[in-house]
């Protein structure tokens, strides 16, 4: 059973990895320098759907289950594919961003695919040892992770210029709430918080820890935005493919201290193989469920292979970082809707109700 | 003449004299183990001739040199005798409390014996720790243990006194685990003193030392210590079942316990804490937790433990809260440099040099350019030095071993350098390392951080800081993974309101630990009220 | 089958180990680049690069018996290439070690390759990841192989740290700040145009060791291929120094400053730029100027008027950033810079103490004056937006768009500087009246 507190922790850490890749470039490609307006609005709209969910929800069980009480064997199967194919997705952008990065800032002369596949090792060793283990280690390191980030903004103070964020509305109020509406696609990993429900002690923690994450998460990402987009001017801040490394290059203490890239790349190194350890076991949790299988470590390997064979479908960064753009458009619509719909046509259906484990 | 013959001649018959090892004739027919087995109970004869031949038969008598079999003729030529090992008895009790006593007892008849054999014992067996009992195997059990056993004549019982008196270690200062202040009394081999250690500390009768003894053959006594109204019920029950099943022949020492209860015994981290101090027991028994302990060792077992708890000290808790926190601190950053200095060292030169100062870097590499060796050979040929170096203090007696440390690591370093064998940052940084090692507060914690050491460095070597991320990753899911008597092993300890994990790595005041730390789940939560000094209140 | 496991497990531990193809560098097989220079070739597009690299066992000392004495720390290699790694690549080839960037200091530019424009260069080490975003730019009078050539540092070991303490100074003015993060970021976003230090050298001129220099100053200071009309002009405008601003002080530029010194090289002074392309060189004292316009200035000794006899030294601090005011109606730009000062240097018969008014309004008038004739001369003509009026301009609009049709208009507002200028403190001592 994993606690309330390890259960923010992990749907914390989903949401914010995003933030750590390429995803504020994103943002500053729709609205410019008001992207830190964005993504405030960005948040309440998610943080409006996830009460919504959490206000229909009456079953302490995970979308898969729900469509099974709805609909059978049929749609428990179809819904199960379908969350299955999101958390691939999302894994395999993931999973093909970060070892580039890696190879970019920390291992220049390894090849990527050497680094990609130490990568799914390390995520399947993850997996295997458990969910448990897992929301511990998880737990234990995003306080440590988030001093490091505090210690990161703070030293990148005197690099914030105000005058980067005028005009104030950047490319005009029409792309920030019309085009922006998208920047939600942020918030797609809380579907974690519908598979990992059943591991829960009860529906009324799971609802709380829904809400908390999504405040804290859209907290940091507000942070994020707001750093970059006060340190880069706008047309500038367009360019570069990993805005958080980016800034933390400009770090510069001292003569002696400077640098320290490849210090805070270490750290967010660890958040990642984390993130990839949830994901290959949602996934593997997901399939478990959907085809009501025994056991389901064997089906890590598999599912690793899979990811990261999926992951190496873009033949470049660039056309990853595109591929990104559309899978979350596409798929954050069913993040948000299905929980809702599933759980307002479960409302008044017999199974698990809110139960203390 | 001779000699020049043994040289050119070859004589066949010198084999005969070699010994060489082979397996034995199948097993004598007596074999204490089938006898102990508990087979075929064997009961004391009411005859003392067949008393007297089978303890000898069993004792191997008299080829046991030890063993002293003493025959009492009683008042009315009643025959008895007692039996006892030499060496392990207090021989002034057995002569006064056992043979002289037996010499002025008055005589039983038979049919006395017989109809109120239960009344004789309880009346004129005048020693305070005294039984009664008819099975051989606990009887002999018993003189293996040090009491002596008396068998008279018409009695179909024997009786065994407790007269225990070999040589012990006196009670010292604790040798590990030392600590300016707090109690400066360690555990001995005698298990009642170390109990008494424990019950003089918590002086309370939910205080319960179940016996339990282990070992088929060895029976080594252990006392399973708990508070009975602290301490989950299913925890006591799950490490009296593991104790209970653990089946070897002998049993010597506490570690081999501890070894066989393990869950994971290939994990680098120990699942549980030995300690040597009765102080650290105690507080272990007022937090809901078991403890252990084995005749003949002076370490009591702990369990569960987890993570945070080996990092931590006995010292820790009687110092001032900012001098425990620095010590923490510090004992963090030695974790830290124990583990991964080297490690980082060996990343930052080999692949992330931006991150290296630029003055830094070129002393680095002008002191490298004579080296012949890459930085990975240097590391682990220092290294190896070193924890040879370290080994051999230990082996060597007293001052030798000291000196030797201090010589062969300066003069051996130093040389090294001047050689331009090792360039003379490498010698900071295993010096640090080993520092740092020594700085940890759990012996076998210091093992661990060794052995993490040698896997962080292979793996910096190959791959950095990502090499070094995916260690710190996996190596946190294991622990992760990992329980100690069914306790998470790497839970928060607080013990304060908050369940936050600082209160694990530093200590609160001491006013405030109200709770006791929740991942034991004790059946009493609160150890202390709100306000714990009642001086505050207005 | 637990010990097959093991060694199948350890086989493909090793195996992935070695394929991962690389064990890393060793420090001392790298050669660590500490400044590059870039003058223009015969060859159209190519430029003739000098990289500077440093010798780890001479600075350190464990080489030589001497120790780091200075001499022979740093290696030079001119080669002719297109772009920064392209040379690296042919530079490679010579050097028997392998070249980095990862803590090289400085990139130096001719006049010529500044006035050509310098975007191409700076695109390449804003895509690279060795190349820090720190790495301070410099102009050369003359050439910038024979600026590298020329350094030798005396009082440090390290050529890196020399570079880094000339270029990072806060405590004096006449030396902008500028980096390739800051030029590639201002360049890019038009957010302001971008000024970069001069850098020059001296030739050794025993004739005038001891002689006082103020008035004449050097003669051929290596400056082969600068306009000399630029020179000229400089040389005129600075005999008549106190119609700019400081008193009895000259507007040095590189490679005027020193009578005699061992190092031939020197930083004075600023380029300033109009996108990616040199607009015009101006000396010390107008950089100082600019770096209080834009906020850069810390703290520095300035030699001002005293009742026009005599010169007055006063440690002056900027206590706040300039602030900017657009007035869009009436089409006005007013900036009020804030300085606050100690008097260091008097002369012993001047009474500071009774006209300290006087004294702080001489002032203010002084600097305004200076200000605004520096951007009449300077900002004006050239077009040069180097006090990021346009960057400053934004606040005015709501979006982007709005802000594209209008941004121009702001250069062509009047500017009004005003200052304010307290004397707060005067040394240990302080004199009455009637003393």
């Amino acid at each position: 059973m994993i606690s309330k507190k390890e259960f923010t922790s992990i749907l914390i850490t989903v949401i914010v990895v995003k933030m750590l890749l390429s995803y504020p470039r994103e943002l500053v490609l729709i609205s410019g320098q008001a992207a830190w307006i964005q993504i405030i609005y960005a948040s309440l709209i998610a943080a409006a759907l996830t009460l919504a969910a959490s206000k229909v929800y009456s079953h302490k069980c995970s979308v898969i289950e729900l469509a099974r009480m709805l609909g059978g064997k049929g749609l428990e199967t179809a819904v199960g594919i379908l969350v299955f194919l999101i958390l691939l997705a999302n894994f395999s952008t993931v999973a093909r961003v970060f070892p580039e990065t890696v190879k970019i800032v920390l291992l220049q002369d390894f090849s990527a695919d050497v680094i990609m596949m130490i990568f799914a090792v390390t995520a399947a060793v993850g997996a295997y040892m458990g969910i448990r283990s897992i929301s511990k280690v998880n737990y234990m390191f995003l306080p440590i992770a988030g001093i490091v980030f505090t210690v990161f903004l703070l030293l990148l103070i005197p690099y914030y210029k105000i005058d980067n964020i005028f005009p104030i509305l950047g490319e005009g109020a029409d792309k920030i709430f019309i085009s922006g509406f998208n920047s939600v696609s942020l918030f797609s990993d809380i579907i974690l918080l519908n598979i990992f429900i059943p591991h829960g002690k009860n529906l009324s923690e799971a609802k709380t820890v829904g809400i908390r994450a999504i405040i804290i998460s859209a907290f940091t990402a507000f942070l994020i935005t707001a750093a970059y987009c006060l340190a880069y001017v706008y047309p500038v801040s367009r360019d570069y493919i990993l805005p958080v490394y980016q800034m933390s290059r400009m770090i510069h203490i001292s003569s002696f201290f400077s640098r320290f890239e490849s210090f805070f790349q270490f750290v967010w190194s660890i958040l990642i193989f984390l993130y990839a350890s949830i994901y290959i076991y949602a996934m593997c949790d997901v399939l478990q469920r959907t085809f009501n299988l025994k056991y389901m470590k064997p089906l890590i390997l598999p599912v690793t292979i899979l990811g990261i064979t999926t992951a190496g479908i873009p033949s470049a960064v660039t056309d990853a970082i595109g591929l990104e753009k559309y899978i979350n458009l596409i798929e954050y619509p069913i993040v948000f809707l299905l929980p809702i719909v599933l759980g307002l046509l479960t409302r008044n259906k017999g199974g698990i109700k809110n139960e203390t484990d | 003449m001779g000699i020049i013959k043994k040289i050119f001649t070859f004589n066949d018959n010198t084999l005969k004299d070699e010994f060489i090892l082979t397996r034995p004739e199948p097993l004598a027919k007596y074999d204490v183990r089938t006898e102990s087995s508990g087979a075929e109970k064997i009961y004391v004869f009411g005859n003392i001739e067949e008393n007297l031949a089978y303890i000898k038969k069993r004792f191997t008598y008299p080829i046991n040199n030890d063993v002293v079999i003493r025959e009492i003729a009683m008042k009315g030529r009643r025959r008895a005798f007692v039996i006892f090992i030499d060496g392990m008895v207090t021989t002034s009790s057995v002569n006064e409390a056992v043979i002289k006593s037996m010499q002025e007892l008055p005589y039983f008849a038979d049919d006395e014996i017989y109809e109120n054999e239960k009344e004789i014992t309880e009346k004129y067996i005048s020693h305070s720790q005294a039984s009664a009992n008819n099975d051989f195997d606990v009887i002999c059990e018993e003189i293996n243990f040090g009491s002596c056993a008396v068998f008279v004549d018409g009695f179909s019982t024997a009786f065994i006194l407790d007269v225990r008196g070999w040589g012990t270690r006196q009670i010292g200062k604790p040798e590990n685990e030392q600590s300016i202040y707090g109690p400066q009394e360690a555990f001995a081999e005698m298990l009642r003193n170390n109990t008494a250690l424990i019950r003089k500390i918590i002086k309370t009768e939910k205080l319960i030392g179940e016996s339990i003894k282990i070992g088929r053959v060895s029976r080594t006594r252990g006392i399973l210590l708990y508070i009975s109204d602290i301490a989950n019920p299913e925890l006591i029950k799950d490490v009296k079942y593991r104790l209970n099943s653990i089946s070897m022949d002998y049993v010597i020492a506490i570690e081999e316990v501890a070894m066989m209860m393990e869950e994971k015994p290939n994990m680098l981290t120990s699942q549980q804490l030995l300690t040597e101090r009765p102080d650290r027991a105690a507080r272990a028994l007022t937090e809901g937790r078991c403890v252990f302990l084995l005749n003949g060792s002076p370490r009591a077992l702990v369990l569960p433990t987890n993570a945070f708890e080996l990092t931590s000290s006995a010292s820790d808790d009687y110092l001032r809260l900012p001098y425990a926190n620095m010590t923490r601190f510090v004992r963090l950053a030695a974790l830290f440099f124990s583990v991964l200095l080297p490690a980082i060292y060996i990343a930052a030169t080999l692949f992330h040099q931006e991150i290296i100062p630029t003055f830094l870097l070129y002393s680095i590499a002008a002191a490298r350019e004579n080296v012949p060796f890459p930085t990975i050979v240097e590391l682990f040929l220092m290294d190896i030095s070193f924890e040879m170096i370290r080994e051999a203090g230990i082996r060597m007696p007293g001052p030798i071993g000291s000196t030797l440390g201090i010589v062969g690591g300066l003069i051996l370093g130093q040389a090294a350098v001047s050689a331009q064998i090792v360039s003379p940052i490498m010698i900071i940084v295993i010096a640090i390392t080993g520092i740092g090692s020594f700085a940890t507060a759990d012996y076998s914690l210091s093992w661990t951080y060794r052995i993490l050491r040698i896997a962080f460095i292979l793996l910096a070597a190959f791959l950095g800081f990502y090499g070094i991320a995916i260690g710190i990753f996996v190596y946190s899911v294991f622990l992760g993974a990992q329980r100690s008597a069914g306790a998470d092993f790497l839970s928060p300890m607080p013990k304060a309101n908050s369940r936050s994990m600082t209160s694990s790595v530093f200590q609160n005041a001491i006013f405030k630990r109200e709770k006791r730390p929740s991942f034991l789940k004790p059946s009493s939560i609160y150890e202390e009220p709100k306000i714990s000094r009642g001086w505050k209140k207005k | 089958m637990k010990p097959i496991k093991a060694a199948f497990f350890a086989a493909g531990l090793i195996a992935a180990a070695l394929s991962s193809g690389c064990m890393g560098k060793e420090p001392n097989d790298l050669a660590y680049v500490v400044a590059l220079g870039f003058d223009k070739s015969d060859k159209p597009d190519n430029y003739n690069m000098t990289i500077q690299f440093a010798r780890p066992t001479n600075i350190s000392g464990s080489g030589s018996e001497s120790g780091g004495s200075g001499q022979g720390i740093v290696e030079n290699i001119t080669v002719e290439a297109p772009n920064i790694y392209a040379g690296i690549n042919l530079a490679d080839h010579i050097v028997s070690k392998k070249l980095s960037l990862s803590h090289s200091k400085l990139i130096v530019f001719s006049e010529e390759v500044a006035k050509d424009g310098v975007g191409g260069i700076m695109e390449t080490l804003a895509r690279n990841e060795e190349t820090r975003p720190d790495i301070y730019l410099a102009v050369a009078l003359g050439s910038a192989q024979e600026y590298l050539f020329k350094v030798k540092p005396v009082v440090e070991v390290n050529p890196a740290r020399y570079y880094q303490l000339i270029y990072e100074q806060h405590y004096t003015s006449g030396i902008p700040k500028n980096t390739a993060g800051d030029f590639f970021y201002n360049q890019k976003s038009g957010a302001r145009d971008n000024v970069l230090p001069l850098a020059g050298t001296v030739e050794l001129n025993e004739e005038e060791s001891g002689s006082n220099g103020e008035e004449e100053g050097k003669e051929s200071s290596g400056e082969g291929n600068n306009p000399e009309k630029t020179h000229n002009q400089l040389q005129q405008s600075s005999s008549q120094n106190n119609e700019k601003f400081e008193y009895r002080l000259r507007d040095y530029i590189a490679g005027q400053v020193a009578v005699n010194q061992n190092n031939e090289s020197e930083t004075m002074g600023m380029a300033y730029f109009l996108g990616d392309k040199e607009a015009g060189i101006t000396g010390s004292l107008e950089t100082e100027l600019y770096n209080m316009l834009i906020g850069y200035f810390e703290e520095s000794y300035l030699t001002l008027m005293c009742d026009k006899k005599d010169a007055v030294t006063v440690l002056v601090l900027a206590n706040k950033n300039p602030e900017y005011d657009i007035d869009r109606k009436n089409k006005r730009v007013t900036i009020t810079m804030y300085f606050e000062s100690d008097l260091y240097s008097l002369p012993t018969d001047y009474l500071a103490e009774s006209g300290i008014e006087g004294f702080e309004r001489a002032a203010r008038e002084e600097i305004t004056a200076a200000s605004e004739k520096f951007i009449n001369d300077v900002i004006r003509p050239s077009g040069s937006d180097i006090l990021g009026l346009r960057s400053k301009f934004k606040r005015c609009f709501i979006n982007n768009a709005e802000y594209e049709k209008h941004k121009d208009e702001i250069m062509r507002y009047d500017i009004n500087v005003k200052v304010k200028f307290r004397v707060r403190r005067t040394g240990l001592t302080i004199k009455e009246a009637g003393e």
